[in-house]
C-alpha cells in the first residue's frame, strides 16, 4: 500500500499534531495478535507491502517514505505523520487511505468493505502489532555544498581569453577561446564567408527579413575596413531587430493571446506584453531590468507602461474558463505550476516544475524550494487592468479642469444654502395632506416621420420636438395629432408603424405641487423621452417591447407638465409601454415631513433639502449648468493591459484562494501546511540569507516583508549572492544559440544534471561577465558574437574535418539553416513587395494579413496554419529550441496554398512591371530579390526556358507569359536556398 | 547545366545526403519503396531507420499484435449505465435516495435520485454481455471485444478529461497517443500521414484535444473535416495548373535544389526538403484516392449507413477509416459527430444532461450501424486481426439524475471496449459498484489504457520517452499497467 508522500520541511510534520501515543512495548493480548495475523497481515502483505517495505526500499520501490512491515514503521507512518495512531481512527492515514477519502490506495482497486471495517477495528483495538524490527527510512537531504560543484552552479570564472598560433584567423576574443580549442584538436577553421552571403546571413539573423538588393550592392561596394561592424551596427539599431529577437523569448514566455482549452477566450489586450519584448530589446534595456519588469514590474513602477505591460510574461500561461467547482483548487496549482516552470526554464534555465510531486530527481531543488517559490506568487492573479498612458497630462488638464469647475459647484452650494431652504419652506406650506395623485391626461400620437435609416430617425429632431401643437400637422396634413383615449397604462400596445421611422406619444401630466413620479417604459425599437422640453431618457436600441425595460424618475413641478416620447423603429412592428409607479416621497422622507419644522434636526433637515432639490426650479438650473460643465472633464487615456497584478483574476475556491500551500504529491487534496515565499537554496550563501531579499528596512526601524515578488526579482538578478550569475550564463548562451543554431550548451533550457554540458565552458562564462560588466546590455554581447571570426565563416565542409569533428562540436564551419517559421512568411511577404510595416497594437488572426508575423495574433485553438506547418510553437510551454521538421505538408503549401502564389504572383509583378521589361531581367531581378545574388548564366538560360516552356504550354498568349513569370517566381520561393540560410 | 529540361528526374543526392535524410526527414522520408530500396543495398543502418525524429518506421520494443488503431471516440460521453454496464437495482431503486451519492460530481448538480435507464437490456453472443437496446448493429460483435467496466479519469470537464483520454494530463501541451505511436513506430506509407482524426463539428477543445504537445509536429495528426470538401489543406493543384505543368515546374526545382545540395553535402536537412517536395506531389494523387468513399461498392456503402441521413456523417467516417488503415496509416481517431436532430450539443454529441433516452437513441444511431459495419468489414478482410478498435467516451455519466430525466458527468465510472488487434474477444474486466456510480473493481485509469495500447502495439510505455525541458516525458507519466487479462 502507498501512503502519500509529503513534503520534506521537518517543521511541517510537527505541524500534524499526530504523535505516536501508544507504547510499542506493550504486550498485545493472544486473542488481539490472533485478529492481526488473520485479518490483517495478509492485506499487508499482499496489497501494501510491495511498496510500502523494507524490501521495496531495495528494490527503490518505495513510495512515499512509509514503511508498514514493521510496528515501528506503521506507526511512526511516512513524511505525512502516523499511518496508524492506535485507538485513534480518524487520526489514522492508512484508514483515511483505504476508504478512499484522501489517496486512494491500494491504488489499483478498494478494498472490499468488511476487509476495511477489519482494519477499523483493529486501530479501535489499538492496533495490536507483534512485528518487531527497525523502520529505517531517512530523509533524504541536498548536500548544498556538494551540489554547487556542478558547473552551472559555481561562480563565473574570469578568464583570460587563451593564446592560439593563428592569430590571423581572431578576430575578437570569443575567437580565441574557440581557435584554442581547434587547434588543441588539429582542426582547422574555415575563412569568412563572401560579403553577399555575410549580408543575408546577418539579416535574416538580426531582422528576419532579406536584404534588399541596394543594401547588398551597397555593402559588397564599401570597401571601409569598418563596413562589417557598420552593417552590425546598423542593423541592431533598427526597429527590426526587436521584431525579430522578440519572437526567441516569446517562444520561452509560451506567449499567447487566448485562454486555450475549451472555448478559448481571447485576450484581446495582451498583445501589450509582446509590444514590451520588442520595445524592451529596441531600446536596449539591460538585461536584468528586462527580468525584473516581468516579475515585479506592476509593483516596482506603477505609472510605466512598460512595468505594467511587463507581467504579462506571467500571466501568458493556460486558463481554464470552463471549471467545476472540483477542478478550481487543482486548476490554481496547474497554474502556478506552469508560472514557475516557465520562469525556471526560461530565466535559469532549471526545470524547477520537477520539484512538484517529490524533491527533484536529478537537480539540487527541493520540493520545498517549489512551494516557496510558488508561494511568491500566490496573491498574483491575471486580468486586463487600466493602465493611463499619460498620467501628467491628465493631472494638469484635471486641475485646470477642477478651477473651472469650482464656480458651478459653489454656485449651487450658495443657493442650497440662501434659498433652498426658503422655497422648501414654501412648498411644505403648500403641500396637501393625502398623497397627491398625478392627473394625466391621454396619449395624444403624431407619426410616422420617416427618415433615411434608423440612425438618422433616431438622431433627427422632427417638429414635434421643437415644441408640441396638438393642432399642428406634418407632411401636408398627412400626419397629425390623433388622441388615443383607449391607450391604457401598464399594457403593451404595439400599433405603431413606420420603418426606420418615428412616431412621438405626448401627454400632459399635472400637479398641485411639485414633487417625484416614477414611470416605468418599454420600447420597440428605440427611445427618447421629454419632461417639459427636457432630456430625460434616451436609448438607441432595438428589440421588441415589454414591460419595465427602462424606469425614469420625474421631477415634476406643480401645475402641467408636459411629457413626450419618441419611439424609433428599425422595422417591422412598433410599440411602447407606459405605467406610472405612485411615488410619494421615499418612507425616511415622509418620516421627517411628518414632524414640524422645529423638531427636526439638523441632519433631518439637511435630507429634506436634498430630496427636496431636484423638484425646485432655481435649484435645478443650476445644478443642470454644474453637470453639463462636468460632462467637459477630461479623460484619462486609458488602455487595457492584460498583465499580472496581486490581488488579480484566477481560480476562485475560497478562503485558501491566495494561499500556497505544501501539498503531497503535488495533490491539492493533501496540504501539510502553510508555504512562505522564498527560493531556490541552491542558489544563495545560506537559508538565513533570504532576508536579503524579502525583508526591507522601514522607517521605524522594523523589517517588514518586501512584496514578495519583488524580492522573487531581486534574488534572481542579484549577481553577488543569488541567481544573478546563472541567469547571466543562461542568456548569453540563448544569445550564442540563436545566432549559431546551437548553443555553448545545446540544452539552453536545461542547465541541470539533465543538461548538456557546455562545449565551451571558459567562453561561456566570459560572455556572461561581460555581459554583467557592461551593465547587463544585451547588443554589445551580439556585437562581440557577430564580429567574430566563427560566426564569419563559411559553411564550408572537408573529410580532414569531418572525421575530426563530425558534429562540427568545435564550430570549424557555419551549417546552414533553414529559416523559422515567421522568418519564412516574413520574407514571402518582403519579397512580394507587400510587406506592411506597422508596428504594434492588436494583431490579426488572418494569416494572409500584410503584417510581420510576430504581430500575428497567438490563438492557442487556433494557430496560424503556415507558421504551425514550420514548427511554430503551439504557446502551451516554453520553449527553448525549436525542432526542425521537414514534412510533406510543407511543401505542398509551398506549391499549393492560395496564399503563396499570391505572394509568387506579386512577387512576379513586382520583378516585371509590364511586358515591356526582357525576361532576363525579370529573372536577373528575382535572383538579386530572393537570394541576394546573380544568378549563373546556366541558371539564367534555365529558368528563360523554363518561362517560355511554360508560357507555350499555357497558350502564349501575353497574359500566359505573365502566368508563366509567376511560375518561375513560385518556383523561386520553393528553392531550398531560398529559405535555406548559408 | 544546360537550357535543356530533363524530362523525368532521378535524384542524384549521394548516399551520404539520401542516409542523413532518411534519418532527418519527417512523413514520407521512410518510404517503403526507398527504404526497401536501401536495404536491398545494404545502406540502411539501424540507426539511420531509428532516428526518433523522423517518421521513417521504427523498430517496435517488442513483436507487436496490432499494427494500426481506429479509436471511435464518443466526445461527450456515453452513459455506461444505458449501454453496456446493465444494472437492475438501477430499474429496481428508481427515484430512490442513491447513498453516497456527491451531487458535484457532474459540472452541474444532481438530484441525488436514482434513474433507471429508459432501454431496455438484454445478454448478447456466447459471452453473454450485456448491452442496451440502442446498439442492435454494434451488439453483433460483442464476441469480439474486451469491455472495461471499470474505467475511470479525473476530470468532470469535458475538455480537460478529453485532454486526458488522449494525452493522460488533463492538461494541453502534453503530447496526444496517436503522437507517441507515430513517434514510437513511425509511419508505413510514404504519401499518407502516419496518424488521421477525423471530426465532424470539433469536440470541444478543439485542435489542442489532438495536439502533438512537445513532440516534434512531424507526429501531429491530420485533421479532416468530414463535412468539408477539401479535407486536407493545400492537396489540390490551383485549377488553372496542369498536371504537366507542376511536374515541369517540379523538375526545375528538383534540377536546382540538387545543384544546391551538392555544394553542401553535410546539411541533412536540405536533402530531406529535396525528397518532400517529390513525396507532396505524390501525395496530392495517393491521399484523394484514399478518401475517395465512391471507389467502394454500393453495397459496402449501404452496409455502412452512407445512405441514411442520420448515419451517414460516421459511415463516411469509419469507411474512410477502414480505407486509411488498408493503405498503411497508423492511428486514426474517429469523433463520432451526430447528424443534427436534438442529439446534444454539437461538439459534445453524447452529453445527455437533459433526457439521457432522447439524446442517447439519436447518439446511439448515428454511430452504431457504421461501427458495426466497420467491425464486420474488418473482419471480412483479414484486417481486424492487425487492427485495433477502441470505443468510448471521456468520461462517464452519473447514476442519479440530473433534473428529471438527465445524466450529469462522472468520471468515477465509465465502460469502453477494445476489439481487434490482439484483444482477447469476449472478456468482461473490472466492475463498478451496483449502481454503476463508481469503479470498484479492478479500475482502470487512463494511464492504464495507453500503457495497453501501446503494448499491443509492441511499445513498452515505460521505455517510450521524450526529453523536453529537461525531462524525459511518457505518454503513461509515472503509471500505468497493462491489462493483461484483455490480450489474446
Amino acid at each position: 500500500m502507498r501512503l502519500p508522500l509529503l513534503v520534506i520541511a521537518a517543521c511541517f510534520l510537527a505541524l500534524c499534531g499526530r504523535t505516536s501515543a501508544a507504547d510499542p512495548v506493550a504486550k498485545p493480548k493472544p486473542a488481539d495478535l490472533k485478529f492481526f495475523e488473520q485479518k490483517i497481515r495478509p492485506v499487508l502483505v499482499a496489497k501494501c507491502y510491495q511498496c510500502h517495505s523494507a524490501k521495496a526500499q531495495q528494490n527503490k520501490k518505495l513510495e512515499g517514505k512509509l514503511l508498514l512491515d514493521s510496528r515501528e514503521g506503521i506507526r511512526k507512518g511516512g513524511e505525512s505523520g502516523p499511518a496508524v495512531v492506535p485507538g485513534k481512527v480518524d487520526d489514522s492515514l492508512l484508514i483515511e487511505a483505504i476508504r478512499y477519502e484522501s489517496v486512494e490506495m491500494p491504488p489499483k482497486s478498494k478494498l472490499p468493505a468488511n476487509v476495511i471495517a477489519d482494519f477499523v477495528k483493529w486501530v479501535e483495538m489499538g492496533a495490536p502489532d507483534p512485528r518487531d524490527g527497525r523502520a529505517t527510512t531517512t530523509e533524504t537531504k541536498v548536500d548544498f555544498v556538494a551540489a554547487r560543484k556542478f558547473w552551472s552552479f559555481q561562480p563565473l570564472g574570469e578568464y583570460a581569453p587563451p593564446q592560439v598560433q593563428n592569430k590571423d584567423w581572431v578576430r575578437t576574443p570569443v575567437d580565441q577561446f574557440v581557435l584554442a580549442r581547434l587547434e588543441s584538436a588539429k582542426v582547422i577553421p574555415n575563412n569568412s564567408a563572401s560579403r553577399r552571403t555575410l549580408i543575408r546571413r546577418i539579416y535574416f539573423d538580426l531582422w528576419g527579413l532579406p536584404p534588399e538588393p541596394a543594401a547588398v550592392k551597397a555593402f559588397v561596394a564599401d570597401s571601409s575596413p569598418d563596413a562589417y561592424a557598420k552593417l552590425i551596427g546598423r542593423l541592431l539599431e533598427s526597429d527590426h531587430y526587436g521584431e525579430r529577437w522578440a519572437r526567441h523569448w516569446l517562444d520561452l514566455a509560451r506567449f499567447a493571446e487566448s485562454n486555450g482549452y475549451a472555448f478559448d477566450k481571447d485576450r484581446p489586450n495582451a498583445y501589450h506584453y509582446r509590444d514590451f519584448v520588442i520595445k524592451a530589446l529596441n531600446e536596449g534595456m539591460p538585461y536584468d531590468r528586462f527580468i525584473r519588469l516581468q516579475i515585479a514590474g506592476d509593483q516596482m513602477e506603477s505609472a510605466s507602461y512598460m512595468a505594467q505591460a511587463a507581467t504579462g510574461f506571467l500571466a501568458s500561461g493556460p486558463f481554464t474558463s470552463q471549471q467545476t467547482q472540483k477542478e478550481r483548487e487543482r486548476s490554481r496549482y496547474e497554474q502556478l505550476d506552469d508560472l514557475i516552470a516557465t520562469v525556471g526554464t526560461a530565466t535559469l534555465g532549471l526545470t524547477v516544475g520537477c520539484a512538484r510531486c517529490h524533491d527533484h530527481k536529478y537537480d539540487p531543488i527541493t520540493q520545498r524550494d517549489y512551494y516557496r517559490m510558488i508561494a511568491a506568487f500566490a496573491q498574483t492573479g491575471f486580468q486586463d487592468f487600466p493602465h493611463d498612458r499619460q498620467p501628467e497630462v491628465y493631472r494638469k488638464a484635471k486641475a485646470e479642469f477642477d478651477a473651472a469647475h469650482k464656480p458651478f459647484t459653489d454656485a449651487r452650494a450658495a443657493y442650497e444654502k440662501e434659498h433652498l431652504p426658503t422655497t422648501f419652506a414654501e412648498w411644505s406650506l403648500n403641500r396637501p395632506a393625502e398623497a397627491i395623485q398625478p392627473k394625466l391626461s391621454d396619449w395624444h400620437v403624431a407619426g410616422p416621420f420617416a427618415a433615411a435609416d434608423f440612425d438618422k430617425a433616431f438622431n433627427q429632431a422632427f417638429p414635434p420636438e421643437k415644441k408640441v401643437n396638438l393642432a399642428q400637422t406634418f407632411s401636408n396634413g398627412k400626419v397629425k395629432w390623433t388622441p388615443q383615449p383607449t391607450w391604457v397604462d401598464g399594457k403593451v400596445h404595439n400599433t405603431l408603424t413606420g420603418d426606420n421611422s418615428a412616431n412621438y406619444l405626448f401627454r400632459t401630466v399635472e400637479v398641485p405641487t411639485g414633487g417625484p413620479l416614477e414611470i416605468s417604459l418599454g420600447r420597440d425599437d428605440a427611445i427618447k423621452v421629454w419632461l417639459n422640453g427636457k432630456v430625460v431618457l434616451s436609448k438607441k436600441v432595438a428589440g421588441a417591447a415589454a414591460a419595465d425595460q427602462d424606469e425614469v424618475k420625474l421631477a415634476l413641478k406643480a401645475g402641467r407638465n408636459e411629457l413626450l416620447l419618441k419611439i424609433v423603429n428599425g422595422g417591422g412592428p412598433s410599440g411602447f409601454y407606459f405605467k406610472a409607479i405612485d411615488t410619494g416621497p421615499p418612507k425616511n422622507i415622509q418620516a421627517i415631513l411628518k414632524l414640524t419644522a422645529e423638531k427636526r434636526n439638523a441632519k433631518q433637515k439637511q435630507a429634506l433639502l436634498k430630496w427636496f432639490s431636484p423638484y425646485d426650479e432655481g435649484w435645478r438650473k443650476l445644478n443642470d449648468a454644474e453637470q453639463t460643465h462636468l460632462k467637459l472633464s477630461p479623460k484619462q487615456d486609458l488602455v487595457q493591459v492584460f498583465a499580472a497584478r496581486k490581488g488579480g483574476t484566477t481560480y476562485n475556491f475560497g478562503a485558501d484562494t491566495r494561499k500556497v500551500y505544501f501539498l503531497s504529491r503535488g495533490n491539492s487534496n493533501l496540504k501539510t501546511g502553510l508555504a512562505t515565499p522564498g527560493f531556490m537554496q541552491l542558489l544563495m550563501l545560506s537559508p538565513e540569507q533570504e532576508k536579503r531579499w524579502t525583508l526591507t528596512l522601514a522607517t521605524d526601524e522594523k523589517d517588514q516583508l518586501k512584496p514578495p515578488r519583488i524580492a522573487f526579482a531581486n534574488w534572481l538578478t542579484d549577481v553577488e549572492q543569488g541567481a544573478g550569475q546563472l541567469l547571466a550564463r543562461v542568456i548569453v548562451n540563448r544569445l550564442w544559440q540563436h545566432h549559431f543554431g546551437r548553443g555553448v550548451v545545446s540544452t539552453p533550457s536545461d542547465f541541470g544534471l539533465q543538461g548538456e554540458r557546455p562545449t565551451h565552458p571558459q567562453l561561456l562564462d566570459y560572455l556572461a561577465t561581460e555581459l554583467i560588466r557592461g551593465g547587463w546590455k544585451l547588443k554589445p554581447i551580439h556585437k562581440l558574437i557577430l564580429s567574430s571570426s566563427v560566426y564569419m565563416q563559411t559553411g564550408e565542409s572537408n573529410e580532414a574535418c569531418m572525421q575530426a569533428d563530425p558534429a562540427n562540436e568545435l564550430w570549424w564551419r557555419r551549417p546552414a539553416r533553414r529559416m523559422e517559421a515567421e522568418v519564412i512568411r516574413d520574407s514571402m511577404l518582403a519579397i512580394s513587395g507587400t510587406l506592411d510595416n506597422k508596428m504594434f497594437g492588436p494583431g490579426s488572426l488572418n494569416q494572409q494579413d500584410r503584417r510581420r508575423s510576430v504581430y500575428l495574433k497567438v490563438k492557442r485553438g487556433t494557430l496560424i496554419p503556415v507558421l504551425q506547418l514550420f514548427d511554430a510553437p503551439d504557446a502551451m510551454q516554453g520553449i527553448g529550441q525549436r525542432t526542425i521538421t521537414t514534412v510533406p505538408p510543407q511543401a505542398l503549401a509551398m506549391m499549393n496554398s492560395p496564399f503563396v502564389r499570391q505572394l509568387a504572383e506579386q512577387f512576379s509583378k513586382r520583378v516585371r512591371p509590364n511586358a515591356d521589361k526582357s525576361l532576363e531581367q525579370t529573372v536577373d531581378d528575382a535572383y538579386a530579390i530572393a537570394l541576394c545574388r546573380p544568378p549563373t548564366v546556366d541558371e539564367r538560360s534555365l529558368m528563360l526556358t523554363f518561362i517560355k516552356n511554360q508560357a507555350a504550354s499555357y497558350g502564349n498568349a501575353a497574359a500566359e507569359t505573365d502566368t508563366a513569370v509567376a511560375d518561375f517566381c513560385h518556383l523561386m520561393l520553393c528553392l531550398n536556398e531560398f529559405l535555406f540560410v548559408d | 547545366m544546360t537550357g535543356h529540361l530533363p524530362s523525368s528526374a532521378t535524384p542524384q543526392f549521394n548516399f551520404q545526403a539520401r542516409r542523413a535524410f532518411l534519418k532527418r526527414a519527417g512523413m514520407g522520408c521512410g518510404s517503403l519503396a526507398l527504404t526497401s530500396l536501401l536495404n536491398e543495398q545494404g545502406l540502411l543502418s539501424n540507426a539511420a531507420a531509428a532516428d526518433s525524429d523522423s517518421l521513417a518506421p521504427k523498430a517496435p520494443h517488442f513483436a507487436p499484435k496490432a499494427k494500426a488503431v481506429i479509436w471511435l471516440f464518443m466526445p461527450g460521453s456515453p452513459s455506461q449505465v444505458d449501454t453496456f454496464d446493465f444494472k437492475p437495482r438501477l430499474q429496481k431503486s428508481d427515484g430512490q435516495k442513491l447513498s453516497g451519492a456527491d451531487p458535484k460530481t457532474g459540472f452541474f448538480t444532481t438530484s441525488g435520485k436514482i434513474l433507471k435507464s429508459p432501454f431496455r437490456f438484454q445478454q448478447y453472443g456466447e459471452s453473454g454481455a450485456w448491452a442496451s437496446e440502442i446498439f442492435p448493429h454494434m451488439t453483433k460483435h460483442v464476441d469480439d471485444m474486451a469491455f472495461i467496466y471499470s474505467c475511470y479519469s479525473r476530470s468532470n470537464n469535458h475538455t480537460p478529461a478529453m485532454l486526458e483520454m488522449n494525452s493522460g494530463m488533463f492538461l494541453q501541451g502534453r503530447p496526444c497517443v496517436g503522437s507517441w505511436v507515430n513517434y514510437g513506430l513511425g509511419s508505413e506509407n510514404s504519401n499518407l500521414p502516419g496518424f488521421v482524426v477525423m471530426h465532424g463539428v470539433k469536440p470541444r477543445g478543439g485542435n489542442p484535444i489532438w495536439s502533438p504537445g512537445f513532440l516534434p509536429k512531424v507526429f501531429q495528426p491530420t485533421a479532416i473535416d468530414g463535412r468539408s470538401k477539401t479535407p486536407i489543406a493545400n492537396l489540390a493543384r490551383r485549377s488553372a495548373m496542369t498536371e504537366k505543368q507542376q511536374r515541369e515546374q517540379l523538375n526545375v526545382l528538383k534540377l536546382l535544389n540538387e545543384k544546391h545540395q551538392q555544394l553542401r553535402p553535410h546539411e541533412a536537412d536540405l536533402a530531406a526538403r529535396l525528397e518532400s517536395f517529390e513525396l507532396a506531389y505524390r501525395m496530392q494523387t495517393a491521399a484523394p484516392e484514399a478518401m475517395d468513399i465512391g471507389r467502394e461498392t454500393d453495397t459496402t456503402q449501404k452496409m455502412y449507413g452512407v445512405d441514411q441521413k442520420e448515419t451517414q456523417l460516421v459511415a463516411r467516417q469509419c469507411l474512410t477509416a477502414r480505407r486509411l488503415i488498408e493503405r498503411g496509416v497508423r492511428f486514426v481517431q474517429l469523433y463520432a459527430a451526430t447528424n443534427g436532430g436534438a442529439g446534444g450539443v454539437g461538439d459534445v454529441p453524447w452529453d445527455g444532461h437533459g433526457d439521457i433516452g432522447v439524446n442517447h437513441r439519436i447518439a446511439a444511431k448515428s454511430v452504431d450501424q457504421p461501427i458495426g459495419a466497420l467491425l464486420a468489414d474488418l473482419k471480412a478482410r483479414g484486417l481486424l486481426d492487425s487492427t485495433l478498435v477502441i470505443w468510448g467516451g471521456e468520461f462517464g455519466r452519473t447514476s442519479d439524475s440530473q433534473g428529471s430525466k438527465g445524466r450529469d458527468h462522472n468520471p468515477n465510472s465509465f465502460t469502453m471496449w477494445m476489439a481487434g488487434g490482439g484483444i482477447k474477444g469476449g472478456v468482461q474486466y473490472g466492475a463498478s459498484d451496483e449502481f454503476g456510480y463508481k469503479a470498484v473493481e479492478n479500475r482502470v485509469g487512463v494511464n492504464d489504457l495507453h500503457a495497453t495500447i501501446l503494448q499491443l502495439l509492441g511499445l513498452d510505455h515505460e521505455r517510450l520517452t521524450y526529453r523536453f525541458n529537461g525531462r524525459d516525458y511518457r505518454l503513461t507519466d509515472v503509471a500505468g499497467n497493462v491489462l493483461t487479462e484483455l490480450l489474446a
